[in-house]
């Protein structure tokens, strides 16, 4: 479960997120949209502990991250929009290291290390530096990363930039999975088609505040729309 | 064509006004101090010239063998200072993906003659710190003219541009040899990493080489017998280094007024710029084939499936926090060679700076036993081995937070505070160079005779500094982390880069001269001891609170 409480985040004299609170619920699939520079992700980066608040508080399954951050990010999965990662190491290190920083112990992480690897077929490729890596294949390896500790929350800043169509399926499956199981999503994304059909619940993110947030079919009945209109005809119809 | 060349050109100028558009102030006064440590140095070296010339001067019999001696080995410097900068430059000009779209253009041609003029501009920096405050003082001392003074610049330049040239045509020349390797052996094995460790290999030949050939010499031979038996024995070994010629016609024209010297210094400047057109027409037929080789490398869609690609993985047996940053800061420098260069070339000069010092104690040995050395050699020997540590925690340590905020994600988002990551870092860093300088330093104190009890001291001083350089590093990359640039050489001219640089420098040159003042009193040795000791503790809890605000990410993102 994830709860905003007043959150606000000054970079010197601007402010880029105003008292946000928002409220996600265990086995929520919550998508936020909005255009360029509205403060998305950086209240990603709040959740994640990239970030402290100027003002607020965040709770992550009741733990405060700025009290707690070691046992709040312990809960965190995130898949950042940059999967960007030392050059100098393989994949197989890359995911070993992330295993290690959530204690996962050693025999236990090459085991599901190798058992992760086989879900976007990318057994084979593991031993070979992160330089040499396409940017979809790198993509594969962080969101495989943000999953190897089993998280209760997964943070995602667009997850299926530079993945080919039938990686964009496995992906959706992944995270439809997850949700089933009782995982808890907040994504932030510009691929619309995506929020559409996993988000349980979708918000548009403008200027740092949530201007709107409804299920699909709030959003499309709110605006007086048509049934069947698309997620991008929503969006534009709240914003333009 | 001409607008894109123009472009390019005039890319330096925007560089400095977007570095300029923000933060102005602080900015200019980041330049100021840039202004001051450089003239600082510049004095420095000038009075140093100046004093040593004076102290030579007193022996007549030596004195003129030795400013022949001197010319030699100040030209030989500043050659390797350009050809080793050279090289660099042109191995990171083909690394830079940034250019792939030049290269697509079909204006690629301009990039050899802007990499030509990026490396020349960067060398010509030798000549502003250090080149002018010598040749000045040289000038002043032997009261020669303003033409000579002038004729001497033009040949140092024109010396600058024969080693950056040379690094050219060297990286040329090894990336041409694997591609015939490549050819033989039927698979490509042309690497940016691979050319520049041939470059190395064959610089560690040719020196030892020249160490065969000319080092065996006894030094003080040099200087035995008249003038004329004097200058034949140096002509006679030191003919075989690269700079000779250059350096005699320097040496006849600041300290003989030797006419021949204004000759030969119009000859080298014409040579030299035929020199220079030739490797530029050399590089710019060959760029874009030594591209295509060198890019080879960035092509991945061969290599996903390839076992070609493969390398051996390391597992991270540790669960332990501070264990595993610092298995991991141990694996990401062995597998960047530029990093593992960058060790060699600072560890080679020390390694060579004691060779130097092996050498002239064994020479003075011969003419006496028991040879005493003054005591400011003693503190010089701590001051030069604190420099080399201070100039490898400002290429390593210093930038290490700044550097990783592309990736800074991953350990943001863990469960491992900023305080743990600053510890694996220090331990590292502060393991690594104590593992490679204590030998250094522990062969310095054997060489110059040193006894058990002083030189566990000398030790204890010696390694407290490193922790201390190590930790006003980390303190200053933590606490002012850089948002913009990942790039060490950028970072280290930030005001916090540049406050590293004085501090580091300050400080050793402090520690050194209060060791020169208490050599003879082992009480005032552990008071200096005491003192590092509470200075690093301070630190300590400077980095703590620091680590404690520290945010992964910043302004930038907004």
């Amino acid at each position: 479960m994830i709860k905003i409480k007043g959150v606000s985040k000054k970079f010197k004299d601007k402010t880029i997120i105003h008292n946000l609170d928002l409220s996600i619920k265990k086995g929520e699939f919550y998508a936020l949209i909005g255009p360029n520079g509205a403060g998305k992700s950086t209240l990603i980066k709040l959740l994640s502990g990239l970030l402290q608040p100027t003002k607020g508080e965040i709770l992550l399954d009741g733990i405060n991250i700025v009290e707690n951050p070691k046992e709040a990010k312990a809960l965190i999965g995130y898949i950042p929009d940059e999967p960007t990662v030392w050059d100098g190491m393989t994949g197989f290190e890359f995911m070993n290291f992330v295993g290690a920083l959530y204690n996962i112990p050693a025999s236990q992480r090459e085991k599901d290390i190798k058992k992760l690897l086989k879900i976007y077929k990318l057994t084979g490729t593991e031993h070979q530096l992160y330089q040499d890596y396409s940017r979809g294949v790198r993509q594969k390896y962080s969101i495989l990363a943000a999953l190897l500790h089993n998280p209760s929350i997964l943070l995602i800043d667009e997850p299926i930039v530079g993945l080919d169509p039938i990686s964009i399926d496995i992906t959706k499956n992944i995270l439809d999975i997850f949700v089933k199981d009782g995982g808890t999503v907040l994504m932030v994304t510009h691929t619309l088609f995506v929020a559409q059909e996993l988000a349980t619940r979708i918000g548009i993110f403008e200027k740092g505040k949530l201007k709107i947030e409804g299920t699909y079919k709030e959003l499309v009945d709110r605006a007086n729309l048509p049934t069947k209109t698309s997620l991008d005809d929503v969006y534009k119809n709240y914003l333009v | 064509m001409s607008e894109s060349f123009g472009l390019l050109l005039s890319y330096p100028g925007q560089v400095i006004k977007r570095y300029l558009a923000r933060e102005k102030f602080t900015r200019i006064f980041a330049i100021f101090i840039l202004l001051l440590i450089i003239l600082f140095v510049g004095i420095s070296i000038y009075a140093t010239t100046i004093g040593g010339l004076n102290f030579i001067s007193r022996d007549i019999e030596i004195r003129d063998a030795l400013y022949f001696y001197i010319a030699q080995l100040f030209y030989l410097l500043v050659f390797v200072l350009s050809f080793g900068n050279s090289i660099l430059v042109i191995a990171a000009s083909f690394a830079r993906k940034s250019h792939q779209w030049i290269m697509a253009t079909p204006s690629f041609s301009i990039m050899a003659f802007v990499n030509l003029f990026q490396l020349l501009a960067s060398s010509l920096w030798i000549f502003l710190a250090v080149i002018i405050p010598v040749l000045v003082g040289i000038a002043q001392f032997m009261g020669v003219d303003g033409l000579q003074l002038f004729l001497s610049f033009v040949l140092t330049t024109a010396l600058i541009i024969i080693g950056s040239i040379c690094g050219v045509l060297a990286y040329m020349l090894s990336v041409y040899l694997l591609r015939y390797f490549s050819r033989l052996l039927g698979q490509n094995i042309v690497s940016q990493s691979l050319a520049i460790i041939l470059l190395v290999i064959s610089s560690v030949l040719m020196i030892a080489l020249f160490w065969r050939i000319a080092i065996p010499q006894d030094f003080v031979k040099f200087f035995d017998g008249n003038y004329i038996v004097q200058m034949q024995t140096m002509k006679e070994q030191l003919i075989y280094l690269p700079t000779f010629g250059i350096a005699q016609v320097l040496h006849d024209l600041l300290f003989c007024s030797n006419i021949f010297g204004t000759t030969y210094t119009i000859i080298f400047t014409v040579l030299t710029l035929g020199l220079f057109i030739i490797t530029y027409v050399l590089l710019d037929k060959n760029y874009l084939i030594m591209w295509q080789l060198l890019q080879e490398g960035n092509y991945i869609a061969e290599k996903e499936n390839s076992k070609l690609y493969s390398h051996r993985s390391y597992n991270f047996p540790a669960v332990n926090a501070v264990h595993n940053i610092i298995d991991k800061e141990l694996l990401l420098i062995w597998r960047d060679k530029k990093n593992l260069l960058w060790f060699v070339i600072v560890i080679g000069l020390w390694v060579a700076q004691t060779a130097v010092s092996w050498r002239v104690t064994a020479n003075a040995n011969n003419y006496g036993d028991g040879y005493v050395f003054p005591d400011f050699v003693y503190a010089l020997i701590l001051a030069i081995g604190l420099y080399f540590i201070s100039a490898l925690a400002l290429r390593f340590v210093f930038p290490t937070f700044s550097a990783e905020r592309k990736v800074a994600w991953i350990l943001g988002v863990a469960p491992i505070s900023p305080w743990n990551i600053a510890v694996g870092k220090l331990l590292i860093y502060t393991g690594i160079f104590l593992f490679l300088g204590s030998p250094i330093v522990i062969a310095n104190f054997v060489i110059l005779g040193f006894g058990f009890f002083p030189a566990l001291l000398y030790w204890i001083v010696f390694s407290l500094s490193v922790i201390l350089i190590v930790l006003l590093a980390i303190y200053l990359s933590i606490a002012h982390p850089n948002r913009f640039s990942s790039d060490p050489e950028t970072l280290s001219t930030t005001l916090p880069g540049l406050a590293f640089t004085s501090l580091a420098l300050g400080g050793t040159i402090i520690i050194a001269n209060i060791m020169y003042l208490v050599l003879s009193n082992v009480d005032l040795v552990v008071l200096l001891v005491l003192l590092i000791t509470v200075l690093n503790l301070l630190l300590t809890s400077l980095t703590y609170n620091a680590s404690e605000k520290f945010e992964y990410a910043g302004e930038i993102i907004a």
